[in-house]
């Protein structure tokens, strides 16, 4: 095999991987504190998640967003002389509320490639004692 | 005499065949071709928007040309760590002294989103040998890396040199690309069955492509070529208990064979995390593959304290609210 020959198959490969992993945006699912928080009051949620990082009102709709930031100490690991560092993540989890109730909660990866939920779960880990 | 008289090589070194290579106009083509591959990874970026599951759409969240105002947009942590042990772990680049102390500094940026960000790591180490306290070796590293999919890519140069005496410098450049695999992610079930638990590994290789004194043996001899890599972290407890492993090892590019490996590095550690620091206790060691030599190895215990600010933090580009909540 060739220099040129083991380029272009690293160049597939390659493009091969990271184009199929584009296309597999990190499964959001339903998860225990999750679903914990629906039926909740605004209150509760303001007492135990704390203030959020953007709040709106649009009509009878209350919609709160959270955004967790995963600690750099998982992201980064020391090795060696130097360190080894992963993929910076987060989670906005974004809470509806409708007549002062929680109606939903959803959760955004950032990247969404990643899956983040240990981070919005984290958010209300203590609305869900 | 007929003896054991080296014979010249045949072909010329890896790097310079491929410089050869892009000299080509095959060559070209492909290097054009991945670099375009790349851009346009970066300008379309796949990320998903979020689903609606409730009524009418939501408020827009999401900044296409970099993070939200609240996501971390420089972070980084202090290290320090007593090394318990150590019969052969050297203090300098020249292989002299033990090291008693190491102290380093990371710090992290995001330049484009998680497609590109900046990391540097200044590490110190002191003698134990000379009295723990002054410092005797200084090792910086700068580096570029991002996330494709479950690809990450680095773009790392590092430079170690003796403090507190003259002595060798080592310094070396080097491309790395490793594959993500994270449990609960990538295997079905794993949450259910462990909703507390995760397990992370990245493998991949790496070309030090520039290398002035980086050796491919512990005892300081060889020049490294290439790089194979892995990490696995085993999270016991939501990211409170984590076991963590890691594997490096190095080719010689003076060897007969430039790609089988001529060291071994492992790290086997276990940390505990309450918000912002972690202890953890962990052991490397390093030896030689392919002859027997001076194998380096301690125990330490070490302590991180992480910091994190957002631009909302230093109050750079933040929207108005456009209601309040009660």
């Amino acid at each position: 095999m060739t220099v040129q020959d083991f380029l272009s198959l690293a160049l597939v490969l390659t493009g091969g991987i990271a184009l199929a992993s584009c296309n597999t945006p990190a499964h959001v699912g339903e998860y225990p504190n999750q679903q914990r928080m629906v039926g909740q009051s605004q209150s509760a949620i303001l007492a135990c998640a704390g203030t959020p990082k953007k709040a709106t009102i649009d009509g009878e709709r209350t919609v709160l967003h959270y955004y967790r930031e995963a600690p750099i100490l998982e992201e980064s690991r020391p090795v060696g002389k130097g360190s080894f560092a992963t993929v910076r993540h987060g989670c906005w989890a974004t809470v509806i509320l409708s007549d002062n109730r929680v109606v939903a909660v959803q959760y955004r990866f950032v990247p969404a490639t990643f899956d983040a939920s240990n981070d919005c779960e984290e958010i209300f880990e203590t609305c869900a004692r | 005499m007929l003896g054991s008289q080296t014979q010249p090589s045949l072909s010329p070194p890896l790097g310079k065949r491929i410089t050869s290579c892009l000299m080509t106009p095959t060559g070209r083509r492909i290097f054009i071709s991945a670099i375009v591959l790349v851009w346009t990874h970066l300008i379309h970026p796949c990320d998903a928007p979020a689903l609606e599951k409730y009524g009418r759409p939501l408020p827009a969240l999401g900044n296409a040309n970099g993070r939200e105002a609240e996501e971390s947009i420089f972070a980084g942590y202090f290290l320090t760590s007593a090394f318990a042990t150590n019969p052969t772990f050297s203090a300098r680049p020249d292989n002299t002294g033990l090291v008693g102390l190491r102290h380093m500094l990371h710090l992290e940026t995001d330049l484009y989103r998680q497609y590109l960000t900046f990391y540097t790591d200044q590490n110190f180490f002191s003698d134990r040998t000379n009295g723990w306290i002054e410092l005797s070796e200084w090792d910086g590293t700068y580096a570029l890396t991002g996330v494709l999919g479950h690809l990450n890519w680095r773009l790392q140069y590092e430079r170690d040199v003796p403090i507190d005496r003259k002595g060798i410098t080592q310094e070396y450049a080097d491309g790395l690309v490793t594959a993500k695999f994270q449990a609960v992610q990538d295997l079905s079930g794993w949450g259910r069955h462990f909703p507390n638990q995760n397990l992370t590994v990245y493998a991949g290789a790496g070309w030090l492509f520039h290398n002035k004194n980086y050796f491919a043996r512990p005892d300081n001899t060889g020049r490294a070529l290439f790089r194979y890599v892995a990490h696995a972290d085993l999270d016991l407890y939501k990211n409170k208990l984590v076991l963590y492993g890691d594997v490096n090892l190095f080719t010689d590019r003076d060897a007969g064979n430039q790609a089988a490996p001529t060291e071994l590095d492992w790290i086997i550690g276990l940390a505990a995390r309450w918000r912002n620091m972690e202890l953890a206790v962990y052991h490397e060691q390093d030896q030689p593959l392919d002859r027997a030599g001076l194998v380096q190895k301690y125990l330490a215990v070490q302590l991180r304290v992480s910091f994190d600010f957002s631009k909302q933090d230093l109050g750079i580009g933040v929207a108005k609210p456009t209601a309040a909540v009660q």
